[in-house]
């Protein structure tokens, strides 16, 4: 039997948060934490609340907090984890039920990056030709898939997500400035140059701890800062 | 880029540093700033030792037996091993910024020698002083 640990919310019930004990047997080998969790909302709890969809790392529905650190229940093995798991809503959020959080607010930073491709020259006959060394520079960064893993496991993010972008819009941010067929770099790069919406990283580095993906977006971060600086010089 | 305002809820917070758990990373991040404070305030106190070091013979005197009391040597163990930390630290800091060890491992090694050199400096600077 696997011993969790939930957070539990529920807004119509009123009341404060609180937690509570399960116990699932493994019923399977591999068995991922959404397993675990889907067997509580299918067989001994339907109240229980959380986001899961492709059940397999893409969608980055499921991210949660599981023993103290972000990542996507649907790829996190029970085996290699210590019991009880406890599994908390991500860090830093408004809780709507249970394990799931308002993403509003984060989904409004990725926004305000203008996260498409922006070109001012004439539209080619074919597609914007991008060479290989070119596409080379996407590489750990189109793999993001906003899950909001790294950005709410970021303290700088949890004082500051007011104005702070947090790891994910900035690596984001970053792979529209490397895209060789984007043409507002400089513009993009003059909406970062802020004190608070890029330069409150202090390069805790819990967002590429975080990351399921096996991503760096302190990496990220650091290269737009330097980005920043050789356009000075 | 419009400013993103939070909007305002009745919800509850999610537990945020209740909830994550303490990693080496962090530890540096935060050790950096802490002993960034540490070395911020013993300007005043080194030049209160300064200025009694500089005064009159008795006033040398005096300050050299107020620095090998207990509370001087504390207060000189804990600067000296806020220096270094901050020193090693700072120097990997700025490699990072540079676009060294960029590489999550590479920022997991760095982080283990800073605070390692940290906890090391401490030792020594302890066993130096006592």
């Amino acid at each position: 039997m696997i011993r969790l640990e939930i957070y539990r919310y529920d807004p119509e019930a009123g009341g404060e948060p609180c937690r509570q004990s399960f116990e699932v047997p493994v019923f399977k080998p591999g068995m991922k934490l959404l397993d675990a969790l889907n067997y509580i909302k299918w067989k001994l709890d339907g109240t229980l609340t959380f986001r899961r969809s492709c059940g397999e790392g893409v969608c980055g529905s499921d991210g949660m907090n599981i023993n103290g650190v972000n990542g996507l229940a649907c790829i996190t093995d029970v085996a290699g984890l210590k019991q009880p798991i406890r599994v908390s809503p991500l860090p830093g959020m408004p809780v709507i039920r249970d394990l799931v959080v308002d993403t509003t607010h984060f989904f409004e930073q990725y926004r305000s990056i203008k996260p498409w491709l922006q070109a001012v020259s004439p539209v080619p006959e074919h597609e914007r030709l991008q060479s290989v060394e070119e596409r080379a520079q996407l590489d750990g960064m189109y793999e993001c898939i906003l899950c909001g893993c790294c950005t709410t496991s970021c303290p700088s993010w949890w004082w500051n997500g007011d104005r702070f972008l947090g790891p994910a819009v900035l690596l984001q941010a970053d792979r529209w400035i490397r895209d060789s067929r984007d043409e507002k770099t400089g513009e993009r790069l003059d909406k970062l140059e802020d004190a608070f919406k890029l330069y409150r990283c202090h390069q805790i580095m819990n967002c590429m701890e975080a990351c399921p993906k096996g991503l760096n977006p302190t990496g990220a971060i650091n290269h737009i800062k330097r980005t920043l600086l050789a356009r000075k010089s | 880029m419009p400013t993103v305002k939070r909007p305002s809820y009745s919800r509850p917070l999610s537990p945020r540093l209740a909830v994550y758990r303490w990693q080496l990373p962090m530890i540096a991040s935060l050790a950096h700033r802490a002993t960034g404070i540490i070395l911020a305030l013993f300007v005043p106190v080194y030049l209160f030792i300064l200025t009694g070091l500089t005064g009159s013979p008795d006033d040398f005197i005096r300050q050299m037996a107020w620095m090998h009391s207990v509370p001087g040597r504390l207060i000189l163990w804990l600067t000296g091993t806020a220096l270094i930390y901050h020193l090693v630290n700072g120097i990997r800091f700025i490699l990072l910024d540079a676009g060294w060890f960029e590489a999550r491992d590479s920022m997991r090694l760095t982080a283990r020698i800073s605070v390692g050199a940290g906890v090391l400096g401490a030792l020594l600077l302890g066993g130096f002083l006592w």
